[in-house]
């Protein structure tokens, strides 16, 4: 569990025994028992493959963009406008409306020095949170796993998916991968009983000790996830569904300081505008649908949302109606309690390029230090291994 | 020195992917000399790894259609599968065990992936001939396969705007080690001599002269008009490369925490034996600290380990490609693809919540046919190991003949030992031999070696 006050911990352990057996537990209680000792939750999305920012969020009367991009802009009455200036893809609607609601914040240009344009190099530097010419074993939310989760904890940090992601990989504590909470519990049930070892070889200790905490996660996930089901429409797909699940489980009341969960298919090198307006339209869709159900139960206030994705991509469109590695990128805040809301700071400019690549504005890890401090309340320069300045949106 | 079943069995886990039951019982008794010699003897053989590989097409990309564009990249996905397929299965059925390990440990030294199947086929061939031999020879010609050349991206450091990248892991990842005994600048002026290293469109190493820097440049505090081969030489002289290397095999196959006296002494006959990579390991596999009781099973089986230990220790071949290719998506270490190029994490970094109840759950897959749960997926459209779609079960042959006659004829607590590599009292209550095996192996002990 993560460092807490003590007698508030005291209190909710009572009441949780108390609640136990009622389908919900108190608005005001519920509020408070996210694992971090401010009750705030982070959740973090990752569009894999290298999202078009210039395409989600649109200059669209910029004319260097208009001329290198053909083909691919939406056409203009379609747009989601936000300024005179800048538009939203169309298939955005959702985040249109969580814009005018004042719960989003767009950070415009973010990337890092020497960016990497290989799928897997530059979304290791952005989940390690290292130089382009460092290598990291461990990520940006393992290391805050590891400075603030303590062993009490049910759950450390819950991603959605297979496979653990760097980002969530501590050097003592790592997050939870899982499919959903039903096939985590069965697959759980299948081993056999976690007994204390006894032995004196170091790694033995440690497998049986992730199997004890695998057991104890896996059964309190069950058994929370029971008390709330949303009633709400989620896009029928895999990321709906993934999303769906983290809110029934913040809903739910698990202690969960840190959510991960992943949509694939940016890669757009071909026949891009579909494609994109797909997963852009699924990814907003989803947002909305989570915001609405976070509101209803008085918990979109201490919930942060975070989108990125490792690069974005070249100005000019190539031959085949897609877009090309580039680097660059927007990144989406969300949450019911940003400082700022909107726009967060200028449009990239277009007409300063870098080898037909945006250039970066903001540093990544200057995202990471505003969440780690401000949001988080930690030690950002120590997770992050050097120190970045707050940005001022949280 | 008389080597227990554990102490034979340790050996064989280490130095190779694991033996079955009847040769470990061989060596019982027998002294870790004996062993490793034994082992040098049978490693002499170095078959090649073949696939098939349709030739590149000589033409202008201009020229080529989209979808024969298409369908040659297809084509060179599938036979990089198959190459990482064919290795496995190598490893899997040679005698030449501690070539294989090696070879195995070399490929995580160098790490490496490539796109294309003939240049990653040439830097296989590289590792794997050189795997036991001259340590200054295998640096050497890794260092100039197109494969390693393009990887870290040789092919781009000219004269005019040098790349310092190949320069800067030679020492920080193939010789020296991180900050250990070279400068920022002895990078900057050692990419210098490595411009012009290169490779042709048929794959083929070239020196372009005209790339070449053929100045004065200032390396370890001399001067002189180097190239990359007298770059090379420089590092080899350093005591540190030997010291680096021999500490580097001491974590992987020995303990996690290093043994400093040991590494000393390896690090000494490696230098003076001027890099004999046998030589080094004479000195690991034959010490008396290597087969200490602080050192048996504490290894956590990397995912390569795992899947090919489990196939030489028990009658199992797993027999379609696409099953051998998504269990290494699964665990986590999937050949010619390494996280970078530091090649994987090592140790209690391979486990985390989903890959150990994976772990433990692959017996019930592997002799139960139970159905696949989990799919990892992919997200980049040109990710050379997407697998082609879901797998309902893993496609294995287990070879009961065999394992009846050889296993059912032991004591439970000797298969247990086998199994587990540990003397631990507690067994499965029961007659059938594979129930028997899928409660041992799906125990935590399981996942060391």
């Amino acid at each position: 569990m993560l460092s807490q006050n003590s007698t508030r911990r005291e209190f909710l352990k009572q009441s949780a025994v108390v609640a136990s057996g009622t389908l919900m537990l108190p608005a005001f209680l519920r509020a408070n028992t996210t694992g971090a000792n401010t009750g705030n939750r982070l959740v973090v999305i990752q569009l894999a493959g290298g999202n078009d920012g210039l395409n989600t969020v649109i200059p669209y009367r910029n004319d260097i963009l208009i001329k290198n991009r053909p083909s691919i802009i939406p056409s203009i009455d379609k747009l989601l406008k936000l300024t005179d200036e800048v538009a939203l893809n169309p298939a955005m609607e959702g985040l249109m409306h969580l814009y005018d609601q004042g719960d989003l914040c767009i950070l415009n240009s973010v990337g890092y020095p020497n960016p990497s344009r290989s799928h897997f190099r530059s979304m290791d530097i952005w989940q390690t949170a290292s130089d382009a010419n460092e290598y990291v074993s461990t990520g940006w939310l393992g290391r805050y796993l590891d400075k603030e989760c303590l062993d009490t904890m049910p759950v450390t940090a819950i991603e959605m998916g297979d496979i653990l992601s760097v980002a969530m990989k501590g050097k003592k504590r790592k997050g939870i991968p899982l499919t959903n909470i039903n096939q985590f519990y069965n697959s759980s049930r299948l081993i056999g009983d976690t007994k204390m070892y006894r032995g004196d070889n170091p790694s033995a200790a440690f497998l049986y000790k992730t199997q004890t905490d695998i057991k104890r996660s896996a059964n309190y996930l069950f058994e929370k996830n029971k008390i709330y089901q949303s009633k709400r429409t989620y896009p029928n797909n895999k990321f709906g569904k993934q999303l769906r699940e983290i809110a029934e489980m913040i809903i739910s009341g698990v202690e969960s300081p840190v959510y991960y969960v992943s949509l694939s298919g940016f890669d757009t090198h071909n026949n891009q505008e579909k494609r994109q307006a797909q997963l852009l339209g699924t990814y907003s869709q989803a947002m909305n649908v989570f915001a609405e159900d976070l509101k209803a139960a008085n918990l979109w206030n201490d919930t942060l949302v975070m989108t990125f994705s490792e690069f974005g991509r070249r100005v000019k469109e190539n031959a085949s109606k897609g877009t090309d590695h580039g680097s660059g990128n927007n990144v989406f805040v969300m949450g019911g309690n940003l400082k700022k809301k909107g726009i967060y700071n200028k449009m990239t400019d277009l007409s300063d390029l870098d080898n037909g690549n945006v250039k970066f504005d903001v540093d990544f890890r200057e995202v990471y230090a505003t969440i780690l401090k401000n949001w988080l309340k930690t030690d950002a320069d120590q997770i992050i291994g050097k120190s970045f300045k707050s940005l001022g949106f949280i | 020195m008389k080597l227990s079943q554990v102490q034979v069995q340790h050996f064989f886990l280490r130095s190779g992917f694991g033996q079955p039951f009847d040769l470990i019982e061989g060596y019982i008794g027998k002294n870790p000399d004996k062993l490793f010699q034994d082992q040098v003897v049978l490693s002499q053989d170095c078959a090649s790894v073949e696939i098939e590989i349709v030739p590149q097409v000589t033409m202008e990309p201009g020229q080529m259609s989209t979808d024969m564009r298409k369908e040659m990249a297809q084509q060179r996905k599938q036979e990089i599968q198959d190459l990482n397929v064919q290795w496995i299965r190598q490893m899997v059925s040679s005698d030449a065990q501690l070539r294989e390990k090696m070879a195995f440990f070399w490929h995580d030294h160098f790490a490496c992936s490539a796109r294309r199947s003939d240049i990653a086929q040439g830097y296989l061939n590289v590792i794997r001939e050189n795997a036991l031999e001259n340590f200054g020879d295998l640096l050497r010609a890794v260092s100039k396969t197109p494969a390693m050349l393009n990887f870290l991206n040789n092919q781009q450091n000219r004269k005019e705007s040098p790349n310092e990248n190949f320069a800067r892991e030679v020492m920080e990842l193939f010789t020296l080690g991180r900050d250990q005994g070279y400068t920022e600048k002895d990078v900057v002026e050692a990419a210098r001599a490595f411009t012009g290293w290169a490779f042709n469109k048929e794959g083929k190493f070239v020196f372009r002269k005209k790339f070449h820097d053929n100045e004065i440049k200032t390396i370890f505090g001399k001067s002189g008009n180097f190239d990359g081969d007298d770059v090379i030489n420089m590092l080899l002289e350093k005591k540190q490369t030997a010291d680096y290397i021999s500490q580097k095999w001491v974590r992987f196959f020995m303990n996690y925490g290093g043994h400093e006296k040991l590494e000393k002494r390896i690090a000494d006959v490696l230098y003076n034996t001027n890099y004999d990579i046998k030589s080094g390991l004479e000195v690991l596999f034959t010490s008396s600290e290597f087969y200490g009781e602080e050192n048996i099973a504490t290894r956590i089986k990397s995912p390569i380990e795992l899947i090919v230990g489990m196939q030489r220790q028990l009658y199992v071949t797993i027999t379609h490609d696409q099953s051998l290719l998504y269990l290494q998506r699964t665990l986590g270490q999937v050949l010619f693809n390494p996280p970078n190029v530091s090649g994987w994490s090592d140790g209690y970094d391979w486990v985390d919540s989903a890959t150990l109840m994976f772990r433990m759950n692959l017996p019930q897959l592997i002799f139960k046919s139970a159905l696949i749960q989990n799919y990892p997926e992919s997200f980049d459209d040109n990710d050379k190991f997407k697998l082609r779609g879901p797998l309902k079960t893993l496609k294995a042959n287990i070879d009961l003949e065999a394992m009846n006659n050889k296993l059912s004829q032991l004591s439970n607590e000797q298969v247990r030992t086998f199994i587990l590599q540990t003397s631990t009292k507690e067994h499965y209550d029961t007659t059938n031999l594979i129930d028997q095996i899928i409660y041992l192996m799906s125990k935590p002990e399981y996942q060391l070696c």
